[in-house]
């Protein structure tokens, strides 16, 4: 089967042995945007390869040419030796190469051996099909219960199994997208160390991140890209963060946390949550009574390890989900299961953690878009009629000011890549008179740019008086901007630290669960 | 290794495109059908001739068509409406239904003595809440049970159907009508006024109300809501819309519509409620939504071209001696081809080897 792609003649051409895969002169473009431009890429055999890049640059699309969901407009694709056309992601699996998606394609009301049967051509009894998840899960430290139903999953757990899936089907090439972004600290040293047996197996991995220590951990060559342009590829060695960063926006860029702010004065108190309990939606407590406040000018960060209650905290917060006991005030005024409504109304801003859920309607305009939360109210509306002349012109100075990129304000936002998405979100959540904002994840999916970007954003909005609940796993980002810390642990909190490296350790021990007489 | 076929989804589908493809489905569907009368014997150019000829071109048949189109129309405005929000409301025609029966209702029980400047207004009015009421129970099914609307509109097409056929057959059928299932006439004052052979002044009504749709989805703030809450209703939820409320209120309006054209129908062309008066305009209206690709613009061209077909079938009827069934035929064909066509404009076909 494979012969008919050898290319007539062409052996000459053939790249060397030990490339698997190799791309030339792939150019991607979508109406007027060249988002791959005549792109050349090596995979080695046992290597892990890193894509670095703005947002925008071309990475997804890049990836997803590769495993057949774009076709691209020009240039080659070479496997092990010989000229391929991946016409879809069938073709691709059947030349070994495998893709696991931010979001996953399994079916939750299945067992994890029933969705891993479900890619399987032929198999005899799940009962087979379970020993081999067991022996695989083993051989790569893939740690995850066959019997469990993915309902009952970790987002980690979840990617294990995807990638158990495309082991099973013999797999050597391995692309993950932002494999990281969902994982916990922990979930990422366990991801790390299957990829690094992975790659003593002989197969080779595309990994995209944008945390440049990530990259510099776990790659052995990084390639970066700008504008749909392959900037270089370097070796781990010979690089550096700075020197990587550099390459990705063109010029010098400050790392690592920005200057901390001076602690200021803080108002009065905005946002006040007392004994707040809820339940989640598998009907189990996952929130059990929480008290905390927040004041003007004052950045209160939840640290904790996912799972433990942030999302459930989040939707009541913002009036999505209801509490079952306990009151929320937002400048003194009760709002606790109210609705959304009447959080917007007092000022409230929300910059979710799954922004493709509650961040945006795909189908509709950047424009559309960016009046979600403000279309009731004059000058985005006069009586029962929207001001469009005035959306529009918002919208041009959001995304200039925002620098989001897109083939259009007019088109739909689903042609966003994934920090395009988040940018636009955070435009809209943050412009106006934010009383209080509830930041889950804000830098989620964005590259350093964007993300020291944000953090100025917030910091603004901080200086301007806005309180800020910052929610994240990533420690690094809690320390950067908090003013204080509490942790979050199977629905309470524990702590009040200030952003003092000194108390990094104990943090991590509650995150941990390590209570230690910490008082809830 | 044979040929085979790829899709790959569409990026962006420009509005040309969209008619285009459009076209090429009643084209299709038009070719589909000559094949059908090329093997029951008949020369089917010369039927579409005199199809085409009668439906647009002469006076009578163009009474026909005009005369369907009205209805056909409103009632693929409202659907087009509830479609937005994805509230897959297929009951125009029971909703039809019970616009045509309130109207009955007040014309020749209730108020039989108005002045039709009166009359006709309240009628118009009552025809459109009696459909509205009809959906809305749908609507709030929807809302509040979450049950699914499909189903409900469904059903509900069957009662409205029967409960007509219990008061023609019963209470309201027309002591002097020699025991038809239908009611008596109504009093002039509940007719419209006719413009031109069987042609009425509701002949307006779609034009209005298209334009007033189009307003209604793009400019106003209702109407980017019920867009907002069919793209994505978390988001909605996010944004403070009332989705229930919503749900609610776009069901009413929607069946109000078809409502409406029942009231219009029957004040227009019918002048009384009979036994099977509609020949599935709640049905067809569903295709004619679905060929506008939810463009309350493009429902009017729609509409008025498939009532030319229809009015052309029954010509051919006539002519080639073909049996009732033929539009039958020809509505599923043409129903088919536009489902193949949605495909053609979701998906970039490929040939690959
Ligand atoms: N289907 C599409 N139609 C039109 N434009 C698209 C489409 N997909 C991607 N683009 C554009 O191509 C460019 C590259 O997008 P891509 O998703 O590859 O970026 P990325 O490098 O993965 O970015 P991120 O880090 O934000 O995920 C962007 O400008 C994006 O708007
Ligand atoms: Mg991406």
């Amino acid at each position: 089967m494979r012969t008919g792609e050898l290319i007539r003649g062409g052996d000459a051409k053939a790249p060397p042995q030990d490339v698997v895969l190799r791309l030339k002169g792939i150019v991607k473009k979508f109406s007027g945007v060249v988002a791959n431009d005549s792109v050349d890429f090596d995979l080695k055999v046992g290597e892990i390869h890193a894509l670095l890049g703005e947002n925008g640059a071309g990475k997804t699309t890049l990836v997803n040419v590769i495993y057949g969901l774009y076709q691209p407009d020009s240039g080659e694709i070479w496997i092990r030796g010989s000229k391929v056309n991946i016409d879809s992601p069938a073709r691709a699996l059947s030349l070994g190469i495998g893709m696991v998606h931010q979001s996953f394609t399994l079916v939750p009301s299945f067992s994890v051996v029933e969705n891993v049967a479900l890619g399987l051509k032929g198999f005899s009894s799940l009962r087979v099909v379970a020993e081999k998840v067991k022996q695989i899960s083993e051989l790569y430290g893939l740690s995850v219960d066959p019997y469990a139903k993915v309902w009952q999953l970790s987002v980690g757990e979840m990617q294990r199994v995807e990638i158990i899936k495309l082991l099973l089907r013999d797999v050597d090439i391995l692309i993950l997208d932002e494999p990281t972004s969902v994982l916990t600290p922990k979930e990422t040293r366990a991801l790390f160390s299957t990829l690094k047996r992975l790659k003593d197996e002989g197969k080779s991995v595309v990994f995209i991140s944008h945390k440049l220590n990530e990259v510099m951990e776990i790659s052995d060559r990084i390639t970066v890209m700008r504008k749909g342009l392959v900037i270089n590829t370097v070796r781990k060695e010979d690089t550096s963060p700075g020197e990587l960063a550099k390459m990705m926006v063109g010029r010098e860029i400050s790392l690592g946390p920005s200057k901390r702010r001076s602690s200021t004065s803080f108002g009065e108190v905005v946002l006040e949550v007392k004994d707040l309990e809820a339940y989640g939606d598998k009907g189990i407590k996952v929130l059990r009574g929480l008290s905390f406040s927040v004041r003007e000018g004052e950045i209160l960060g939840i640290a904790g390890v996912a799972g433990n209650g942030q999302r459930e905290l989040a939707e009541v917060l913002v009036g999505l989900r209801r509490a079952s006991s306990g009151v929320v005030l937002f400048d003194g005024e009760d709002i606790t299961n109210k609705g959304s409504m009447v959080f917007i109304e007092k000022g409230g801003g929300f910059i979710p953690e799954d922004r493709k859920r509650f961040g945006v309607a795909p189908n509709l305009s950047l424009v559309e878009n960016l009046i979600l939360k403000s279309y009731r109210k004059p000058p985005f509306s006069k009586g029962l009629f929207l001001d469009l002349d005035y959306a529009n012109k918002v919208a041009d100075f959001l995304i200039e000011k925002y620098s989001i990129q897109s083939p259009g304000k007019d088109m739909p936002v689903r042609l966003l890549s994934g920090g395009n998405l988040q940018r636009l979100v955070i435009a809209r959540e943050l412009e106006g008179k934010v009383r209080l904002l509830i930041a889950f994840h804000p830098t989620f999916g964005l590259d350093v740019g964007a993300m020291e970007f944000v953090y100025e954003k917030l910091l603004e909005a901080k200086a301007s008086g806005t309180a800020v609940l910052l929610i994240a796993g990533d420690l690094d980002e809690i320390f950067t901007l908090s003013d204080r810390i509490k942790v979050i642990y199977e629905g309470k909190l524990y702590g009040d630290f200030p952003p003092d490296e000194s108390y990094l350790e104990t943090i991590g021990m509650l995150m941990a669960g390590v209570i230690n007489g910490y008082k809830a | 290794m044979g040929i085979k076929l790829k899709f790959e989804p569409r990026v962006r589908v420009s509005k040309s495109f969209e008619l285009f493809v459009m076209l090429s489905s009643i084209l299709m569907a038009l070719l589909v059908f000559a094949m059908f009368m090329f093997l029951s014997g008949k020369d089917a150019l010369s039927a579409y001739k005199t199809m085409f000829l009668w439906a647009f071109m002469r006076k009578v048949g163009l009474e026909g068509t005009l005369v369907k189109f009205v209805p056909l129309s409103i009632i693929g405005l409202g659907l087009v409406l509830a479609f937005k929000m994805k509230l897959w409301n297929i009951g125009g025609e029971g909703q039809f239904y019970l616009g045509a029966m309130a109207s009955t209702l007040l014309a020749l029980f209730l108020f039989p003595n108005l002045d039709s400047f009166v009359l006709i207004p309240l009628i118009v009015f009552a025809g459109f809440l009696a459909g509205g009421f009809w959906s809305s129970i749908a609507g709030v099914l929807r809302a509040y049970l979450g049950a699914d609307e499909i189903v409900v509109t469904l059903m509900l097409n069957y009662i409205a159907t029967l409960w007509s056929d219990y008061l023609v057959y019963g209470s309201w059928k027309d002591p002097a009508g020699f025991g038809f299932p239908m009611t008596a006439i109504f009093p002039e004052s509940a007719k419209l006024p006719v413009l031109w052979g069987k042609v009425h002044v509701g002949v307006f009504s779609p034009i209005i109300l298209s334009l007033l749709l189009k307003i209604l989805l793009d400019r106003t703030k209702w109407g980017y809501e019920i867009r907002v809450i069919g793209d994505n209703p978390d988001v909605a939820l996010c944004a403070g819309m009332n989705i229930k409320k919503n749900t609610i209120l776009t069901m009413f309006l929607s069946g109000g519509m078809a409502g409406l054209a029942g009231a219009i129908y029957i004040m227009g062309v019918q002048h009384r409620l009979q036994h099977a008066f509609s020949p599935g305009y709640g049905y067809t209206a569903i295709i004619v939504a679905w060929l506008s690709r939810l463009n309350p613009i493009a429902v009017l061209l729609v509409s008025f071209f498939l009532s030319g077909i229809f009015v052309g079938c029954e010509i051919l009827q006539v002519i080639m001696k073909l049996p009732i069934s033929v539009i039958y035929i020809f509505q599923g064909v043409l129903f088919f081809c536009v489902l193949v066509g949605e495909v053609f404009i979701r998906y970039k076909i490929s040939l690959v080897r």
